[in-house]
Parts: structure tokens; C-alpha cells; sequence
């Protein structure tokens, strides 16, 4: 192999008193893929960062082609041929793909002393480069009405027009859909013999194993180790990421059915139509899909989030028709966001606030504040949430544990349905372990539980059944025992017949 | 962070709730030295007198904004609830306790028309309070004919709310000041208090906890109506009559009061505190510059309050971006 193409030495990051980064070496060569694992807060998005000029480093050098270079600022960044494809798109849904590809570059042509942008052109322009790298994308079509993984695509596609060398991929799968997936992998073997140094960030460790050809782990703003593939075994990358050995908690029995609590039938919503759905107390139903399939949206309509445009809801053999959350939450109807910075934690809030506000302690008419503060304590101890204390900010958090903060307000206020989406998305192994075990603990109670989730694995990990949406449509529900991964995925995939349950 | 703390915040994010304090600290000294009467007593009432009204509106305005509105209504309602407690006063010859309901409840009901316009029917802040200023003006031309109102034989004993002491307080200053600890106490202690702030941080997060997060909105412009109601009453108590371009601009007033406090715009966030600290700048800067008239024009006021305005929301800005 080749000297390395991107090399970080000792790079360094102290926010005030915490230090973020200790010293990191990391080298990426060309036609290479760096998997980069760790546990939330281990310091990947703030190595990233720095990489892509967001953050100024305290210490370390960045080296390009073996010459120390200064990156700091996202230009300096960009103009030395560092993209980087955050989980959050940068682009301007507003605008074509073809002005998203080209923003800040936009062909000019003028008009006596006027410059204006030259649409033809940018167009064309943008054609040809869509074409030259295969991606069957409309460069004209406004970047709103692309789905999830179309826009990745463009997001590559823009940074490799700017000559990207080196290109971050930060949990690039989070909100793919299992065919996007392979899609996305194709194109990153692609980009490896195109000699591009990729730099490869994920929670999955099948992706890590399936993608990188070397994978580091992070913890605590350390490298623990770089191994080449096949040299470590995902028992050992799990071991250096967490420090500690894992215990996956198996579920305790296999939940027997209870009655069924809630059911909808020819549920029609926002993009999902004549679903037929029941939740039993005591069990867990695990809804899954690609990107946009309406499991999510099953989801937000049955908590009361967004219109029902058709359909039955029934909760307890009763009819109900909520018009607001409120409703829902009335009738003991709870949902945790999987959007956790949009609608989970209200910022500039403390932990305790965004812990308790959604079930305040009242005396008479006045907040109890010491009763909702020891509340707080309580659920920062039950939910394993790991903070300064009940007064820092939420916003603070690390991504897993903002999230047991989400989960946590709902799990504890007590409700006969529960509906989680994506309750794990962005989460480290850890948490993701610990919110399992909380969503078990809720079916064993007693709670009718339905699970939205784009991992295939989780669905079999948490569903007592298992349904698959494809394009707003139910095509398929399954106990965990008449189903597996391969059964799932051609379901997703619309290989398999599909026969709504 | 799977174990290790947050960052800690930086020295301008950790200062960032005494810079208020300590810039009308500076002003106070400022002003104290350059002529001893600043730092009398008797000064420190008139102050206090003196931002009375504008301090009541400021009250109000901290509601909307703390759940991530404003409203640009306040002055007109003022203005419309001042002329309508004087007729009830004056032509109407009601007794002090009917007219003073009569204006609050009008003023109420034209802070809940804000409120469903901007929750129910979903419109802008800015649009809705921009566009209900102007129509509620034109309802104070219309009602008043666009004649002063006087106040009636009882009238006298009404502006004893601006001009009646007790002690060396005016009845006024001391409707702002309890108004002050209501606030508190309302923020700190009712429920609405901290739906009013998940508001401000995240409506949707407060919406999907089941959290009527309509009645909220609502009765924010509620409170903020109401509060330029009572504000409208001192302000025709001070003038001894209603004029119907009173309270012209008042709300911008009470935006920067706001704003100087530390209430940032875009809700979830400021107190009490931040309303009485800002309302008493805003106060110093007004009073300081009187007394220093023969020294600097009073022509500059303006420019010196656009600069303390612009100073406060620099501070919180860059304690933003260094976060």
C-alpha cells in the first residue's frame, strides 16, 4: 500500500476543563477505507470536526501528501480536498440538485457590468458530472422531493465536484434503507479504487467489518488500536470501544399475548395507507422499512403527531379519534420521538426539566419543585443516564444519553401503549443495550408496545412480531419465530410476494 | 459522552448572566460620578417612577417571548384599553373598580385574538401582532373618534395611581415592582411557567408530552395584552386623559427592555430578573442622560439606547457561538 494520503498526528481538543481529545493519530491512505468506531462522546464527531475546519485544534498536525497543513476554517477544509458527509445534510432542500451540487460555484455569465448565474450551464454542468460518477439522479428536481439516500448521493456528489480527496462518511447508513445500503457500498468500493481516502464512521459493526479495510477505535479521546480487517474480531472491537465486556441482554421469555389494546384498521396517514394493525398487551410489535416506507409515520399517526386521513383507530375495543397529542396522551397513548433534537429534547432546558415537564408534580395549583426535582434524580438513576446532574443541560448530553432522557420522560409517566421510533438511532452499544432492556421491561409490565425502526436487526431483536412496510403499505407481519433477516429483508426489498397480515 | 462530563462553559457563556448586572452598574457609576444627584434617593424613585409603564409592558412582552413569540400589538392595545377604561370612567360615569375591569378584560380579549391567530390559525408573530397593531389602532380611532377622553369626575382619583405615594414609592412603581414578583412567582411556580419555556425550546417536544401547547401560546398573548391593559391605565391615569395615539411604539419599547435583559429572541429561556434588570436600564440610560443634558445633547439618547441594545444581543451571540 501506499504512503498514507491523510495523516492526523497527536491531534488535541479541550472544551475548558474536559478534554475531548488526547492525542489522536489516525492515517488514511489512498484507495483506502478507515472504519472509525467508538461509543458516543469518544470523540469521533469532534475529530471529524476538526478535520473539516468546524473546530480549531488545540495540539497535533493535520498532514496532506506528507506536508503539515493549517485547516482552519470549513474552506481551508474544502479547498485542500477534505469532504466531509455529516448525518445532518447540508443541503438547501429548496434548490435543484443541481444548484446544491454547485452552490458557491455557480457558473456566471454576464450581462454588460451584471453578473448572473448562468442556468443552462449550471445545469449542464451538473448533468455531466452526475453522469460521469453513474448516479442516476434529475439534476433539475428540487432536493425536497429527494428521498434520504438520493440525497446522500448528492451530498457525495458535491463534495467529489470539488475535488475531494479525502472523504468523511459520518454513519452514512443511519437513515438508509437496507437496498440504499448496498447502493451506498458499491459506491464507496468505487471511490476506493478511485483512489479517494475514505474515513468511515459507524455504530454498525457488520458495515465496519463489511467496509473498512482498516478499523480504529476510539475511547475517551484516545485511539485504543488500529487493526486491519480480519484481525480483530467484533468481540475485541466491542471490548476496545467499551472498555468493558458487553452483556447482551436476551429477553427474558417470550412474551405470551394479552388482548389487544389498540388497533387500526385501514389506517390511512401521511404516505402509508390501509394498514391493519393490532398491539397486544404485553407484546412487542417491531415495525421496519426503508427510508420513507410509512413506518414512522404509522407511528406519529397513532400518537396523535399527524393526521389520520383515514381509517379506524380503536384503543381497548373503543373507537378514538385524537386530533392532538394531547388526546393520545390522554387515553394513555405515549410516544417517544425518534427526532430527538427536532421533537424529544427541548434545549436550554436542564436534564431535570426535560426529564419531568411532561408529568409535573403539582401541589394545589404550584409546581412542586423539590417533589419533581427528586423525581428527576430518581430517573436519571433509573435510566442510566449519565450526566453532571439533574441541572446541566440536556442539549449537553451525549447523543445515546439525550435519547434515555426522551425515552425516560415517556416510560415513566405509566401508559397502555407505548410507540418508540427509532428508539436507538445515533446510539452507542451500550445505551442501545440499556434502552432495550427499558422497552422489554415495559412489555413485561403489561404495556402494548409498537417499535419503528429502520435496523432489521433490531426488529428481530425487540419484536415479539415483526411487520415490514414498502411503500405505505403493510406487505408483511410475522412472529419472530416464522421469520429471519433474509425473510424481512426480500420483504422490504419487494423480492417476496408480499401478503399483509 | 459515555462517561466523560460536558464541556464546561467558557468564561463569556459563564459571564453572560452578570454582563447585564454589571453594564448597569458601570452606567450607575458613570452617571454617579459625573453628578452626584444620579445617586440620590430621591433620584433612584424617579427612576423607578419613571419606568413604570414601560416596565408593566415589558412584563407582558416576556411572556410571548419566552415561548418563542413577541407582540407588536401592545402599544394599540394600551392605547384601545386606555380609551375604553376612560369612557367607562368619564361618559359612562362607572365607578373606578368597573372601569379598570372593563379595560382589562378588553384588553384580554385582544390579546386572546392575537393568540388564536398565531397558535390555531398557525400565522407568524410578527405578521399576526404587526397586522392586529394596525387594526386595533384604527378600533381606538373608531371608538374615541379620534378625540382625547377625559376622565370624568372620578378621574381625580384615579391619577392617584400615577401621582399618589407611598412613602417615597409611586403607586405606579409599586404596581410594576409586585407585577415583577407576580412574574416570578408565575414562571417559577405555576405549571404554565415551564410549559411557557418547553415552548420556547422545543414546540414539538412539548406538543407530543401532551402538553396543550395551544392554550399555552394563547394565553401568553393573553398576559401580554393584559398587562398593556394595566399599562394603559397608568398611562391615562399620568395624562389625565386618553389620547388615541397614546402608546404609539411602547411595544418596541418593551421588546428592547426585554432584550437588553437577556431575553433572547427565539424563546425557551430569561425571568423576572431579566425584565427588571433591562427595564431599570433602559431607565438609567433615560434619567442619566437628562441630568448630563448640558454635557451630552439629548439628541444622542437614541443612539446611546441602540448601542446598549445592539451591545446585549452581541454579548449573546457570541456566547452562542463560543458554546
Amino acid at each position: 500500500m501506499s504512503a498514507p494520503l491523510l495523516e492526523l498526528r497527536g491531534i488535541r481538543k479541550r472544551f475548558h476543563s474536559t478534554t475531548v481529545l488526547d492525542g489522536v493519530d489516525l492515517e488514511v491512505r489512498a484507495g483506502e477505507v478507515h472504519a472509525l468506531v467508538g461509543a458516543n462522546g469518544a470523540g469521533k464527531s469532534t475529530l471529524i470536526k476538526i478535520l473539516a475546519g468546524a473546530y480549531e485544534r488545540d495540539g497535533g498536525e493535520i498532514l496532506l501528501y506528507g506536508d503539515v497543513r493549517r485547516i482552519q476554517t470549513p474552506r481551508d477544509a474544502l479547498n485542500l480536498g477534505i469532504g466531509v458527509i455529516y448525518q445532518e445534510f447540508q443541503l438547501v432542500p429548496e434548490l435543484s440538485v443541481a444548484e446544491n451540487l454547485l452552490l458557491g460555484q455557480e457558473p456566471l455569465k454576464r450581462f454588460g457590468p451584471v453578473r448572473l448565474v448562468d442556468r443552462r450551464a449550471l445545469l449542464k454542468t451538473a448533468r455531466e458530472h452526475l453522469d460521469r460518477l453513474g448516479f442516476s439522479l434529475d439534476a433539475a428536481r428540487p432536493v425536497r422531493t429527494l428521498g434520504t439516500g438520493e440525497r446522500q448521493l448528492v451530498e457525495i456528489a458535491r463534495a467529489l465536484y470539488r475535488n475531494a480527496r479525502v472523504l468523511v462518511l459520518d454513519e452514512p447508513t443511519a437513515a438508509l434503507s437496507s437496498h440504499e445500503v448496498e447502493r451506498l457500498f458499491s459506491l464507496i468500493d468505487d471511490l476506493r479504487q478511485r483512489g479517494l481516502a475514505l474515513i468511515y464512521i459507524s455504530h454498525h459493526l457488520e458495515e465496519v467489518f463489511h467496509v473498512g479495510d482498516r478499523i480504529s477505535a476510539l475511547r475517551d479521546g484516545r485511539k485504543v488500536a488500529t487493526w486491519s480487517r480480519g484481525a480483530v474480531t467484533e468481540h475485541e472491537l466491542i471490548r476496545a470501544m467499551v472498555g468493558r465486556d458487553v452483556v447482551e441482554l436476551d429477553r427474558p421469555t417470550a412474551a405470551a399475548a394479552g388482548d389487544v389494546q389498540l388497533r387500526a384498521e385501514g389506517l390511512c396517514g401521511p404516505g402509508f395507507g390501509g394498514v391493519d394493525l393490532s398491539l397486544y398487551r404485553g407484546q412487542i410489535t417491531a415495525l421496519t422499512g426503508a427510508a420513507g416506507a410509512g413506518h414512522t409515520e404509522v407511528c406519529r399517526v397513532l400518537a396523535g403527531s399527524l393526521p389520520r386521513q383515514g381509517g379506524r383507530i380503536s384503543l381497548g375495543g373503543r373507537e378514538v379519534r385524537w386530533r392532538s397529542p394531547r388526546d393520545a396522551v390522554r387515553a394513555g397513548v405515549l410516544m417517544a420521538p425518534g427526532d430527538r433534537k427536532g421533537m424529544g429534547i427541548v434545549p436550554g432546558r436542564s436534564v431535570a426539566v426535560n426529564l419531568t415537564f411532561a408529568d409535573l408534580r403539582t401541589r394545589g395549583p404550584l409546581v412542586d419543585s423539590p417533589a419533581n426535582r427528586r423525581e428527576a434524580v430518581a430517573r436519571i438513576e433509573r435510566y442510566s443516564i449519565r450526566c453532571l446532574g439533574p441541572d446541566q443541560e440536556a442539549q449537553s448530553l451525549s447523543g445515546g444519553n439525550q435519547q434515555k432522557v426522551v425515552v425516560g420522560r415517556v416510560a415513566a409517566r405509566g401508559a397502555s401503549v407505548y410507540l418508540f421510533d427509532e428508539p436507538t438511532r445515533g446510539v452507542d452499544v451500550g445505551a442501545r443495550e440499556e434502552i432495550y432492556a427499558l422497552i422489554h421491561r415495559l412489555a413485561a409490565e403489561g404495556a402494548a408496545i409498537c417499535v419503528s425502526t429502520p435496523d432489521l436487526q433490531e426488529a428481530l431483536r425487540l419484536g415479539d412480531r415483526i411487520g415490514v412496510m414498502r411503500g405505505g403499505r403493510l406487505v408483511a407481519l410475522a412472529d419472530r419465530a416464522d421469520t429471519d433477516e433474509t425473510a424481512l429483508l426480500s420483504h422490504l426489498l419487494g423480492a417476496a410476494p408480499g401478503k399483509p397480515a | 459522552m459515555t462517561s466523560s462530563p460536558a464541556p464546561a462553559p467558557s468564561a463569556v457563556v459563564r459571564l453572560r448572566p452578570y454582563t447585564g448586572v454589571l453594564a448597569l452598574a458601570l452606567l450607575c457609576t458613570l452617571f454617579g460620578v459625573s453628578r452626584p444627584t444620579f445617586a440620590s434617593p430621591e433620584n433612584f424613585f424617579n427612576v423607578l417612577n419613571a419606568v413604570a409603564i414601560v416596565g408593566i409592558l415589558a412584563i407582558g412582552q416576556c411572556f410571548p417571548l419566552i415561548g418563542g413569540g413577541f407582540d407588536l400589538s401592545q402599544g394599540a392595545v394600551a392605547c384601545f384599553t386606555g380609551s375604553v377604561t376612560a369612557s367607562l370612567m368619564g361618559a359612562g360615569g362607572q365607578p373606578i373598580p368597573v372601569a379598570v375591569c372593563g379595560g382589562i378584560a378588553a384588553g384580554m380579549t385582544l390579546g386572546w385574538i392575537n393568540g388564536l391567530l398565531v397558535s390555531r390559525v398557525g400565522m407568524n408573530p410578527f405578521v399576526a401582532t404587526l397586522g392586529t397593531q394596525i387594526a386595533y389602532f384604527g378600533a381606538t380611532n373608531v371608538f374615541t373618534n379620534n378625540q382625547p377622553l377625559s376622565l370624568g369626575p372620578t378621574g381625580e382619583q384615579f391619577r392617584q395611581l400615577s401621582f399618589g405615594t407611598f412613602g417615597q414609592f409611586s403607586y405606579a412603581s409599586l404596581l410594576f415592582l409586585g407585577l415583577i414578583a407576580a412574574l416570578f412567582f408565575t414562571l417559577r411556580l405555576l405549571p404554565f411557567g415551564q410549559y411557557l419555556y418547553t415552548l420556547g425550546g422545543s414546540e414539538e417536544a412539548t406538543r407530543l408530552a401532551g402538553i396543550d401547547t395551544i392554550r399555552v401560546k394563547t394565553a401568553s398573548y393573553v398576559m401580554s395584552s393584559g398587562l398593556a391593559a394595566v399599562a394603559g391605565m397608568v398611562m391615562i391615569a399620568r395624562a389625565g386623559q386618553a389620547s388615541p395615539v397614546a402608546g404609539t411604539g411602547a411595544e418596541l419599547e418593551s421588546l428592547a427592555s426585554c432584550i437588553i435583559g437577556g431575553i433572547a429572541l427565539g424563546g425557551g429561556a430569561g425571568g423576572a430578573w431579566h425584565v427588571l434588570l433591562g427595564v431599570l436600564t433602559l431607565g438609567v440610560i433615560d434619567n442619566g442622560l437628562q441630568m448630563v443634558g448640558d454635557v451630552i445633547s439629548p439628541n444622542w439618547r437614541l443612539v446611546i439606547r441602540g448601542v446598549i441594545i445592539l451591545l446585549a444581543v452581541a454579548v449573546d451571540a457570541r456566547a452562542r457561538l463560543k458554546r
